[in-house]
């Protein structure tokens, strides 16, 4: 029952290892493709890519969980990733955050029930100079006010509260 | 695959005003640690790669304009080193500060507390406060496998317990998991940490992070009393400290020796001591009747499980049961002569034993020239399955579960024992066995049928044993023994090593050593003046066989020497060594 890439994936993970001095040094890109390949990295999946390094599942477990950008089985469709490292810190990531989940309806960490939508603090997302700063899949969005925020939830499919004031800015979201 | 021969090159330093000369490709931190300069380090573990994430090794360097760690700095012609400073001292502080920060300090109910290096260095270089006010979060606590458990809480992710399984176990189950401080220690789901040596990990955590399951909540580390001994559960023989506390063994722990064990011990030898303390082992000498007409002499010999119950024998004493034992053999000696009489040593039995029953078991028989001699032979237990680490230095696990088997064959073959067990068995079963003494001593031992029914059919049968069982009761005469843990003697591993086992605790009840019993017997016998200790037993020995010869307890030390003129086993890399390569 063990996974498989498919063909093309397999041709083009043959072609990542000769890159790399070491295979194991192949783990990151590795992961990615099967990211790509099964829309997330389960367990399986992380077995998969111990199977083709050559290393431990468990070495693996370790390098999945360090970054933050590869999707774990547990996450929603779409993950909104709140820096929570010191320049964001300062400019209020923890109220960027507790805006965020109150707004969506589940705690930090959590998926809503539809399974679209996960919060995550996550620790650095080198972009220190327009803090506080989220990331939507590989959409940044900077200097997050909380009007930004609801800008941010509308692209995610919730709508802004009536209350709220029309907020520009669209400029300063970066691709 | 031998390595180079190797000629160290060193370069000259300065530590603290001191001047050393330091091997070129050894860490700072080792150096001094051999010089007798003390640095605190968590990280740092001679036998694992450097990871230096601990940072409590720094020391300030002439040529580095920062302070470096000193567990990855290796020695630079000229240069000097300061372990000894303010600035260093302030640096220790600030790390241990850090260190602490999410560390719940439950030392009250933590096991490791009393030989922790957190509690160490603390103590010794810490600041007796925090700056931290916020709270402390939370970490796993959980079983990694079988043998190991993990209080998330106290681990300051050295990254010892990882490495240790990846670079010496070989399996690598262990990672750090999450990032910052969620950092923790854990193992992929549902492949828990299952290699034979997992509870080294326990070992070499320098904090009370890791415990053997075995040690959980048993006692306190201060107030046990360790001995210098070496495990009995395979042929390798690591050089182990038995811990005991009110009379009873707490928990074995490997010692560090690099010609048998390194610094590890596996699982199974880790637990071996438990039979010692347990509550149906033999402490009582008894002796009955010697079975009457058994078997005459005439064919084979018909017996088995049907054997005169235990109660036939009845309570005594040490020195009864020695009358006892030289009475009948006198009698058979007397009637039969020494062709009907049986010893069966054990491969459990120290190089002192050995050579005293060898001893023993003439004086008994006598010797008639131009006569059959007494029939002869030994016990071990079956092989086991071998087990190699990755790398592991002279550590491995043996598949004879033997402790002292090349012993045996240095003092009991040719010499004592010639002729096959097939042959024993014959003569056991051919009815002409008047007189047998078997020697057990080993745990969950389970004789094969041939041998425990000729036992039950003999007319007296004496039997030196720790645990009751097929053995014990086929016996006319019983003789508690003394287990391992109990007992002074020396032991010579597969490869020759020979090591000293030292006695943690008295044997139980009224029972004696067999180093007593038999010299008691010979001096019974007028063979001997006097009844000496293991260690001048094992001065007699070196000086009567060859292969011992200049060696005494004093220059087999706690670490032993080779007694064999075997080619020597070329020594395998250690884990850093391998490294290197
Ligand atoms: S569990 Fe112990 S050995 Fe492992 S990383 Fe933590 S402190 Fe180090
Ligand atoms: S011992 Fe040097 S950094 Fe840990």
């Amino acid at each position: 029952m063990s996974r498989e890439l498919s063909p093309e994936a397999q041709k083009e993970f043959d072609w990542l290892v000769t890159r790399y001095p070491q295979r194991e040094a192949a783990m990151l890109p590795t992961l990615r493709l099967i990211e790509r390949e099964f829309g997330c990295i389960d367990p399986e999946g992380m077995k998969l890519c111990a199977q083709l390094i050559g290393c431990s599942p468990a070495k693996v477990f370790g390098v999945v969980t360090f970054y933050t950008h590869y999707k774990r089985e547990t996450d929603g469709e779409n993950v909104v990733y709140v820096c929570g490292t010191l320049p964001c810190a300062l400019r209020g990531s923890d109220a960027l955050a507790d805006y965020l989940c109150d707004r969506v309806g589940i705690g930090l960490g959590e998926t809503t029930e539809d399974r679209k939508i996960t919060i995550k603090k996550v620790e650095c997302l080198a972009l220190c100079d327009q803090a506080p700063v989220c990331q939507v899949e590989d959409v940044d969005w900077l200097r997050v006010s909380k009007e930004k925020a609801d800008e941010m939830l509308e692209s995610l499919g919730i709508p802004k509260r009536e209350t709220a004031g029309a907020a520009a800015g669209g400029e300063e979201k970066r691709s | 695959m031998s390595a180079p021969a190797k000629t160290v090159e060193t370069v000259k330093i300065k530590v603290n005003g001191k001047e050393l000369d330091a091997p070129k490709d050894q860490p700072v931190l080792q150096t001094c640690l051999d010089n007798g300069i003390y640095i605190p380090h968590y990280c740092y573990h001679p036998a694992l790669s450097i990871s230096g994430n601990c940072r409590m090794c720094l020391c300030t360097a002439s040529n580095a304009p920062k302070a470096v760690i000193s567990c990855a700095t290796f020695p630079a012609e000229g240069a000097e080193y300061t372990t000894e400073s303010e600035e260093v001292k302030k640096l220790r502080e600030i790390i241990l500060e850090f260190l602490l920060i999410n560390h719940p300090l439950d030392c009250p109910v933590c096991d490791q507390a009393g030989e922790c290096d957190l509690q160490e260095f603390s103590f010794r270089f810490g600041k007796d406060d925090s700056r931290f006010e916020e709270e402390k979060n939370y970490r796993h606590t959980k079983k990694l496998g079988t043998n190991v458990r993990l209080y998330g809480n106290r681990c300051i992710v050295c990254t010892r317990c990882v490495r240790f399984c990846e670079e010496i176990a070989g399996d690598a189950e262990l990672c750090v998991r999450e990032r910052g401080d969620s950092n923790i220690i854990d193992t992929f789901p549902g492949i828990p940490l299952e290699n034979p040596i997992s509870g080294c990990v326990a070992d070499i955590c320098p904090v009370g992070a890791l415990f053997v399951d075995d040690f959980v909540h048993k006692t306190r580390v201060f107030f046990l009393e360790s001995t210098t001994s070496v495990c009995n559960m395979c042929a390798t023989g690591c050089s182990i400290n038995v811990d005991t506390w009110q009379g009873e063994v707490q928990r074995l722990r490997p010692r560090h020796n690099p010609d048998v064990n390194d610094y590890w011990m596996c699982d199974r030898g880790r637990v071996g001591y438990k039979y010692s303390g347990a509550a149906e082992r033999l402490s009582r000498y008894e002796v009955g009747p010697a079975r009457a007409g058994s078997s005459a002499g005439d064919g084979k010999a018909k017996a088995g499980p049907t054997d005169p119950p235990r109660s036939t024998r009845a309570p005594s004493d040490f020195g009864k049961a020695l009358a006892a034992v030289s009475d009948r053999a006198e009698r058979v000696r007397r009637e039969h002569g020494p062709g009907a009489f049986a010893f069966v040593a054990s491969a459990w039995m120290s190089v002192e034993e050995m050579f005293l029953f060898r001893r023993l078991a003439t004086t008994l028989a006598g010797a008639v020239p131009g006569e059959a001699g007494p029939a002869t032979g030994i016990l071990a237990v079956a092989d086991g399955e071998a087990w190699t680490p990755r790398v592991g230095g002279a550590f491995k696990i043996d598949s004879d579960r033997n402790p002292n088997r090349k012993g045996a064959e240095m003092l009991l073959l040719g010499s004592f024992i010639s002729e096959p067990f097939s042959v024993l068995l014959d003569r056991l079963e051919s009815g002409a066995i008047k007189f047998a003494w078997v020697v057990g001593g080993i745990p969950d031992f389970s004789p094969m049928d041939r041998f425990r029914d000729a036992l039950g059919a003999i007319s007296n049968v004496v039997v030196t044993d720790i645990l009751p069982g097929p053995l014990s009761e086929r016996a006319t005469i019983l003789l508690p023994a003394a287990s391992f843990v109990e007992k002074d003697g020396v032991f010579v591993n597969g490869r020759g090593w020979a090591q000293r086992c030292r006695a943690a605790l008295p044997p139980p009840g009224e029972t004696r050593t067999e180093l007593d019993l038999f010299q008691e017997l010979l001096r019974r016998a007028g063979e001997r003046e006097r009844v000496l200790s293991a260690q001048g037993v094992y001065a007699e020995l070196a000086a009567e066989v060859g292969a011992f010869a200049d060696t005494s307890y004093k220059t087999l030390g706690a670490l032993g020497a080779r007694v064999t003129d075997d080619e020597p086993a070329e020594r395998e890399p250690t884990g850093r060594e391998a490294a290197k390569r």
